[in-house]
């Protein structure tokens, strides 16, 4: 829920400007106003660009091509529409890209984890989540990646089925049979390894 | 109420109601830490922006979607106001011009501000609704001698003829040389009949504007209804001498035709009818200066209308020769004064028969006539 209402027109309590505001304030010539996007979104872009290409570097790299081209076809983006969902898709294509590119989806996401992970309360409960959470990233890491793109967008980013369907250019009911496929193959994929004793 | 799914979303919610533990895991994969400063870097690969041109601004605009805040007290003001514009704006264009007007000058104490808003309400053929604003205007300013002649005409708009007579007369006690409202004056005196009235009327607009074609006509017709056949011959010629244009001046020379007077004729050029004082000659056959502002209507005619041409028609009792040379001698003046018409444009006839005019219903031959016949090659012209 935290992430549905963040990717909307986004406007914090200090009572700053909401996305649209941002972009018209760049469009206008305000070129530092475009870092508010930048401190908003580039965590989120940057977890997707490692997620494509395993590599923090290789991501930082990809992020910074991802928010440069929005700045430059800022001119594209419509008002009225989520501007995240618009980076967003943005994004995508220039991981996909870079995938297609290099070919080499290693599975050494859970080397992240470990660094990346939230806090627990308990030394025991952080292990046993720790352990779960590595496995399900081992999952999804073996999961083709339309599966795994659809299942993160709704479940993660919290998109609805159509904001999905527009993102990776599907219909609404293909967005659905992708996230059903891939909730499937995901819970088979996490059976097979034997973590749902520990669950 | 019961929920009506597809097959497929049902499937799809069994499958997430399987999977919730995975969808929860899901949920809780935390984001990536990005590299420190990423966005310092990000920021610093950014070009300068280049200046958004007008119209993209304004393209943009139109695309963003407005929001509308309104606490209910606000939106209960809001609708009040907007039936209020509404109510007016209906008012306004159902074109209730006097309550509009009304609410423009309601309280407005300046005469000229109800004498001007009358007269546009006159013009505009309103008088019921003009009334009112031109009684204001003499109330408030009783010596303006116009303001009592135009609510005059108000009243003559609404019938109200004794009225209308009495303004007149107000406004010819403060301006005796009150051109209209003498003129009006007399016309409502003619209109009662009281033509005795109506001629003293006339004669002092006359004394004051001569050729004032209104008074001239109307002086005419009331010696026809008095009977005075001398007295209206005279008039139908000043008319004429002043006016040979339009139908009032076809109307005239009818009158005298049928008072037996011929010497102004009317003749049929091309699609309209021209009332022409008859051409004069002298001994030798030449023109009498007194006709030639006559001959120079059909000149001016011919010159304006390539697509008509002339016929002069010229009798002399038992001379023909005579006739040819009247006939030249006006197609000579003609083209002399009119370079740019064709000669052959004006076509010269001396006929052995003389002109039958029939007026009154008697039959008269005129021993010398000139006759003029404009035909037209435009066919839409020819009536």
């Amino acid at each position: 829920m935290k992430s549905n209402k963040r990717a909307k027109s986004h406007k914090n309590n200090a009572g700053t400007l909401d996305d649209e505001q941002v972009v018209t304030k760049v469009l206008e010539g305000d070129r530092n106003a475009f870092a508010v996007l930048v401190r908003r979104y580039h965590k989120q872009v940057f977890t997707l660009m490692n997620r494509f290409a395993n590599s923090p570097t290789d991501a930082a790299d990809l992020t910074q091509d991802a928010f440069l081209k929005a700045y430059t076809r800022l001119e594209t983006f419509h008002p009225g529409k989520r501007f995240f969902v618009w980076l967003y898709t943005l994004s995508l294509n220039l991981a996909r890209d870079y995938a297609r590119k290099n070919k080499k989806h290693n599975d050494n996401l859970l080397k992240e984890l470990g660094d990346n992970y939230g806090e627990i309360p308990t030394q025991e409960g952080r292990l046993i989540q720790q352990g779960n959470t590595i496995a399900l990233f081992d999952a999804l890491n073996r999961l083709p990646e339309d599966f795994r793109e659809a299942l993160i967008l709704r479940y993660k980013e919290d998109f609805s089925v159509k904001v999905i369907a527009r993102i990776l250019n599907l219909s609404v009911s293909g967005v659905k049979m992708r996230i059903y496929r891939g909730l499937s193959k995901l819970r088979e994929i996490y059976l097979e390894s034997d973590h749902e004793k520990d669950i | 109420m019961k929920k009506i799914f597809k097959p497929f979303d049902e499937k799809l919610i069994q499958e997430e109601q399987k999977s919730h533990h995975v969808i929860r895991m899901i949920r809780n994969v935390p984001d990536a830490d990005p590299p420190q400063g990423l966005e310092e870097r990000v920021m610093s690969s950014l070009p300068p922006r280049k200046t958004v041109p007008q119209w993209r601004k304004l393209y943009r605009l139109a695309l963003t979607p407005q929001t509308v805040r309104f606490t209910p007290l606000k939106l209960v003001t809001s609708v009040i106001c907007c039936a209020l514009v509404l109510f007016f704006v209906t008012v306004w264009f159902n074109g209730d011009n006097a309550s509009r007007q009304a609410l423009n000058t309601a309280d407005m104490r300046i005469p000229e501000a109800h004498f001007y808003m009358g007269r546009s309400l006159l013009a505009s053929n309103q008088p019921e609704k003009a009334l009112p604003y031109l009684e204001k205007a003499v109330a408030l300013s009783p010596d303006q001698a116009d303001f009592h002649f135009w609510l005059g005409v108000a009243h003559w708009a609404h019938k109200d003829f004794i009225e209308e007579r009495n303004q007149y007369a107000q406004a010819i006690d403060l301006e005796p040389d009150h051109i209209l409202a003498n003129l009006y004056l007399g016309h409502n005196f003619m209109d009662r009949g009281e033509w005795d009235k109506a001629l003293v009327q006339y004669d002092k607009v006359l004394a004051v504007d001569p050729n004032l074609p209104h008074a001239l006509y109307n002086r005419g017709l009331i010696f026809r209804n008095l009977g005075k056949t001398a007295e209206e011959t005279i008039v139908w010629k000043e008319y004429l001498k002043v006016n040979q244009r339009g139908k009032w001046a076809v109307r005239a020379a009818e009158h005298l035709n049928d008072l037996g007077d011929f010497s102004y004729g009317i003749h049929p050029i091309g699609p309209v009818r021209i009332v022409i004082k008859r051409p004069s000659f002298s001994a030798s056959d030449t023109l009498l200066p007194d006709c030639l502002s006559s001959l120079d209507q059909i000149g001016y005619v011919l010159g304006n209308n390539p697509n008509l041409y002339v016929h002069v028609v010229v009798y002399f009792k038992d001379n023909h020769k005579r006739a040819l040379a009247r006939a030249k001698t006006i197609k000579g003046y003609l083209t002399r004064k009119y370079p740019s018409v064709d000669p052959a444009r004006i076509k010269i006839s001396w006929f052995s028969c003389a002109e039958k005019i029939v007026a009154n219903d008697k039959t008269f031959l005129l021993n010398e006539s000139v006759r003029f016949i404009g035909l037209t090659t435009n066919k839409k012209e020819i009536i």
